[in-house]
């Protein structure tokens, strides 16, 4: 029981006594920096943000425009590759299409024959592209120059025999088919030989 | 605290009277209120706070049961409704379109693919009408049309107008660099064709929409169109897109690549040669099919005058959307080749049987005579073929007999469709045996009184190039998935129809059509040999009430190239050409000039080989001098 009233004492006035050495100045400071560190840190992050934002809306805005650019190149490149527009090209460049190539054909005993007749491509009025849209070039199709320099001559060996080289003429006694030229008209004389009563005519 | 408690007053407020023992009771002068009361209250106040905390306790039960019902009845049972009603204001989704599939061919050129467009339109009340002609000044140019045009869609009334429909990235780009108040764009795509008339047949086209309208567009709309996504996020109440939330996303499925077997290369020059004949010949139309030789695989299939895909409106209403396949003709003698198969494979004839050849015969009541006057000649059954005789082919045909022939046309499929992956396919018409007639059979076998279309034709060729067996046409190679993965299509299984041995001598046989005594020189080629022949059929004239005509034909080749190595067979077919009436006139020049092209194009080298010679006829003395050596 004498303890007692010491005890109670001291409890009584350590806390007033802690609260008088604490230094409140300094913790102020350390919480004044926290808050605006904190907030200088989120407004640089948030600029950082914000730029990157920028940058990025910048980036996909060239990507966009890339990407568009692609495509339009792409389609130049499908359109000018299509067929039509190569063989315009081709013809402005004075090119014709090949005709029938001959063919060497070496024997056994070393000897050499030809297949087919060798002759150089001759140009012949290109068949009607229809017109198209993208292909510049198709207008200059009727104007296209013969090819200036003619293929080489092929040796022609003395063994030249080819049964297959057909520019034989057609059997004479054919008469409708033998006429290489056409007739001017839709002229039903030249199928007068199909008078039966069923069609006689087919070959 | 006991002794505390002693030392003053008893703790807590007195609320009345302590009844104390002892102690004396009221005056009995006392108001009698006085006396009851503190009696009253001490019973109200034991009474009334049990029943408070009772009642206190049920009320405040009863309130959370209420509130816990309510809670499980917006949570647990019809919470649906108000999730929805607060996801439609604070999520989008939009839809993530699926990228149509192209169709290239069999080496992978692009025939038909989506580029992305632009669709410009115009807030015409936002245009003062004195600024038009300066608004059209600057966008005449760049949509492609007339100033006036402009103007008119400028004057459009109301707030909506289209300037310019799927204008290129491009294009739309320089109009949105002009900054003109009133001018919109908004994305679309647009279904590129860069061939434009390059096998627009085979592929069709779209309609507006994107959604496939004919063709290989319109067979696999399904498989190229592929499966729209969608994409879902938050935002805000602006309509911003809220970066931090979850994005759901539901990829789009784009469609799949179609491999066609054409060759485009081979397809533009088809084309372009048939128009041009069709120019020279003052022909109707012509229409062409190129089949591989041992896989059946279309490499091209044309026909004059075609359309231009990216441009629907070159489309003629009144002509088949893709004649090759969805038209039917009399082959005329042409199926001739299918007559002699049969009779060789049922060795009716070899090619140097003699036949008596007359120039006309009656058969089942009716004449039918040959193409050309002539004597009785003798000629080989080669020659008959070679020459195109139509009596001398009946009488090989009798020796057949009604029913064989009819199931040797069965087996070359005339009359079948060939199940092509083409909409439309005709399956051209081959009266039954049970219907025919006394003249029917005088009439079938050179090729009248039934229809093909001219990629039947080519099969029937196909079938001898392929030593007797015939694999129908296919067009479609392969599919290719948009994960990458590559579906071939599987080879139709192959018909045998006749013998690898019966092949090979109907292809010499026919070597002796291109051959000097021929019908068919003009599709010789000078180093190869050529097996084909030539056709002219008699069409039905409307205005003689459907008799044949004698001067509308159908002119026709069909050949197989190089015929001692079979690469490739032509079919080709002119619809009532003006000038030069035979099949061996119009068509076979044809056959010459693609079939040249594609030796070329697929670089195909000749053997070397020669023609076997078989005569055509048994001569005399005059006629051997006349004729070029390979006739006897």
């Amino acid at each position: 029981m004498s303890r007692a009233p010491e005890d109670g004492r001291a409890r009584a006035t350590s806390p007033e006594r802690a609260a008088q050495r604490a230094p409140r100045v300094p913790f102020a400071l350390v919480v004044v920096a926290l808050i605006v560190g904190g907030m200088c840190a989120l407004l640089a992050l948030n600029t950082a943000s914000a730029a990157n934002e920028l940058h990025r809306h910048d980036l996909a805005l060239r990507d966009a425009t890339a990407a568009l650019q692609v495509q339009q190149l792409q389609n130049e490149v499908a359109a000018a590759s299509a067929p039509g527009a190569l063989a315009a090209a081709a013809a402005q460049l004075g090119m014709v299409p090949a005709t029938n190539p001959a063919f060497l054909v070496i024997g056994a005993d070393g000897r050499v024959r030809v297949l087919g007749n060798p002759a150089p491509a001759v140009y012949v009025p290109p068949p009607p592209t229809m017109p198209l849209a993208t292909a510049p070039g198709t207008k200059v199709a009727a104007t296209t120059p013969k090819p200036t320099k003619p293929a080489p001559k092929p040796v022609r060996p003395t063994t030249a025999g080819a049964p297959t080289s057909t520019g034989a003429p057609t059997a004479a006694r054919q008469p409708v088919s033998s006429s290489t030229r056409p007739s001017p008209a839709p002229a039903p004389t030249s199928t007068a030989t199909t008078t039966t009563t069923l069609p006689g005519g087919p070959r | 605290m006991t002794d505390r408690r002693t030392l003053g007053q008893p703790a807590g407020p007195r609320r009345g009277p302590v009844p104390q023992r002892g102690l004396p009771r009221p005056a009995p002068g006392r108001p009698p209120a006085r006396r009851r009361s503190p009696r009253r209250s001490r019973a109200l106040r034991l009474g009334r706070l049990h029943g408070r905390l009772r009642y206190g306790f049920a009320a405040v039960c009863t309130l959370l049961l209420v509130i816990s019902g309510r809670l499980v009845q917006l949570q647990g049972l019809n919470h649906n409704n108000y999730a929805d009603a607060a996801a439609a204001q604070r999520v989008d989704t939009i839809a993530l379109h699926a990228l149509r599939g192209e169709i290239v061919d069999r080496f992978g050129t692009v025939l038909a693919y989506t580029s992305d467009a632009q669709d410009i339109t115009v807030d015409p009340a936002q245009i003062p009408a004195a600024q038009r002609q300066q608004y059209a000044a600057k966008l005449a140019p760049l949509v492609g049309l007339a100033p006036a045009a402009v103007v008119q869609v400028l004057s459009t009334p109301g707030q909506y107008a289209v300037l310019a429909t799927a204008l290129a990235p491009a294009a739309a780009q320089q109009v949105s660099n002009l900054g003109l108040v009133g001018i919109y764009s908004q994305a679309t795509t647009q279904r590129q064709y860069p061939g434009h008339t390059t096998a627009a047949n085979i592929i069709g086209t779209v309609h507006s929409d994107g959604t496939g309208a004919a063709g290989i567009e319109y067979q696999f709309n399904s498989l190229l169109s592929g499966k729209d996504g969608s994409m879902t996020y938050t935002v805000d109440n602006l309509g911003n897109v809220n970066p931090s939330s979850r994005t759901v996303r539901d990829a789009a499925r784009n469609g799949a690549q179609i491999t066609l077997t054409i060759d485009q290369n081979l397809q533009f020059i088809a084309q372009q040669y048939l128009d041009e004949a069709v120019r020279a010949s003052g022909a109707k139309d012509a229409e062409l099919a190129v089949l591989s030789a041992h896989t059946g695989q279309v490499l091209a299939l044309a026909s004059s005058g075609t359309f231009d895909a990216s441009n629907p409106n070159t489309i003629n209403p009144n002509v088949p959307i893709d004649p090759p396949v969805m038209s039917a003709f009399e082959p005329g003698s042409v199926q001739k080749a299918i007559t002699f198969s049969a009779a060789i494979q049922e060795r009716k004839i070899t090619p140097t049987t003699v036949l008596n050849v007359p120039y006309s015969i009656v058969m089942g009541g009716v004449t039918v005579s040959d193409a050309w006057w002539h004597p009785v000649e003798k000629f080989t059954a080669t020659g008959v073929l070679a020459e195109s005789s139509n009596v001398g082919t009946l009488e090989i045909a009798q020796k057949l007999g009604p029913a064989l022939w009819d199931s040797y046309e069965k087996k070359f499929g005339v009359g079948q469709a060939t199940g092509i992956e083409l909409p439309g396919e005709s399956s051209g018409y081959l009266p039954p045996l049970s219907q025919w007639s006394a003249s029917t059979f005088a009439n079938l076998p050179f090729g009248q009184g039934q229809s093909m279309t001219i990629l039947q034709l080519a099969s029937i060729y196909q079938t001898i190039a392929n030593d007797g067996v015939r694999v129908p046409p296919r067009i479609v190679k392969a599919l290719t998935l948009a994960d990458g993965s590559v579906i071939p299509t599987a080879q139709p299984a192959g018909i045998d129809v006749v013998s690898a041995q019966t092949a090979r001598t109907v292809r010499t046989m026919l070597e002796s059509v291109t051959l000097p005594g021929g019908t068919g020189v003009k599709a010789a080629i000078p180093g190869y040999r050529i097996a084909g022949k030539t056709g002219t059929a008699q069409q039905p004239d409307p205005a003689h009430g459907g008799r044949y005509s004698s001067w509308m034909n159908w002119d026709t080749f069909a050949g197989i190239a190089p015929a001692d190595n079979p690469q490739f067979v032509v079919a080709i077919m002119v619809d009532n050409p003006a000038h030069g009436v035979e099949g061996g006139d119009v068509a076979a020049p044809l056959f010459h000039q693609i079939a040249t092209f594609e030796l070329q194009h697929a670089r195909i080298a000749p053997t070397g080989s020669l023609s076997r010679h078989v005569p055509l006829q048994i001569c005399d003395a005059v006629t051997r001098i006349d004729s070029p050596s390979t006739v006897c």
